[in-house]
């Protein structure tokens, strides 16, 4: 065999040996890092969870303000329409009075009145 | 018809002097006859030491001071100063009690208004704040769903890691074998 062929023979098996040598000791995986990443989309995933869970919560608690507002409110707007319905109550009765006032001063007005034409006749 | 004759002693301030055209007795005493008694006249003031025979049912003769506070109650009367401003005040109290039910009742109407919207925004908020939370469950279930997947993922790729790690080994081991025979065949 020619002595350059041989060498390039041991070129090509030295090749071979190295490669897998290299693969034995120093190949790297890529699935190791793909397990890292899942890792850490994972601890990702249990924080957006975390803060749903506290989001939740917070909704929770604001529905039951919302509720307590909404009971206080109903609570105030009929407190509102029984002062509403006293104070037009209160005006009608007052309204009465006012005209039998009105009444008795216009017949006290009146008095006056022939009092006065009374007192104009008189020298 | 009773008769009654009262001598009248008015204070000697009174500036007026005695109507000299009363009729008078012979003794000149001032007779008050029936026409007086029913008439419209002023009244006669009498100054102290006159005296008087009354022909009148009745005559009522008052002093200074009641006359003075009969006078000035006649010039109230008159003047109807108290009853115009006693109607000015009633037309004034009815005016702003009107305004007052006008502006109470805008007020009740705003109230009202205000507590409709209230309770819509209130309403409207908790709706949102439903589908909200209902839109955060989903992504829970969703959550739950990946990180199973990702569970999956992890078994499956640790598989493939343990096959790979064989197939590594035979794939190196099987190249130095190759080589260290190729050598010794081209070495032969």
């Amino acid at each position: 065999m020619d002595k350059s062929i041989k060498i390039l023979l041991y070129i090509v098996l030295g090749v071979v040996v190295f490669q897998g040598l290299f693969t034995l000791f120093f190949s790297h995986s890529q699935l190791k890092d793909a397990l890292n990443e899942i890792k850490e989309v994972k601890s990702n995933l249990k924080v957006i969870s975390d803060s749903l869970v506290s989001s939740k919560k917070q909704i929770g608690a604001i529905m039951n303000n919302l509720d307590n507002s909404q009971t206080k409110m109903d609570l105030m707007k009929n407190q509102v329409d029984v002062l509403y319905l006293d104070y037009h109550a209160n005006e009608t009765k007052s309204g009465i009075e006012r005209k039998i006032i009105n009444t008795e001063l216009k017949e006290a007005e009146k008095v006056i009145d022939d009092l006065k034409n009374q007192l104009d006749e008189l020298k | 018809m009773k008769k009654i004759t009262i001598i009248l002693l008015l204070l000697s301030s009174l500036h007026s002097a005695a109507q000299i055209d009363d009729p008078k007795d012979p003794q000149g005493i001032i007779i008050l006859s029936d026409t007086f008694c029913f008439s419209n006249n002023k009244p006669t003031p009498y100054l102290s030491g006159t005296k008087l025979t009354i022909q009148c049912d009745s005559v009522y003769i008052i002093n200074k001071h009641r006359y003075i506070l009969y006078e000035k109650a006649a010039d109230i009367i008159r003047k109807k100063e108290y009853v115009n401003t006693c109607n000015v005040l009633i037309k004034n109290y009815e005016e702003r009690l009107q305004a007052q039910n006008k502006a109470f009742d805008n007020l009740y109407k705003k109230y009202i208004q205000l507590d409709s919207i209230s309770q819509r925004t209130i309403s409207d908020t908790q709706n949102s704040l439903i589908q909200v939370s209902n839109t955060i469950t989903a992504a829970q279930s969703n959550i739950v769903v990946v990180d199973k997947k990702m569970d999956n993922l992890t078994s499956t790729i640790k598989e493939q890691r343990k096959k790979s790690f064989f197939d590594k080994i035979w794939f190196g081991a099987g190249g130095i074998a190759v080589g260290i025979i190729g050598g010794l065949i081209i070495a032969n």
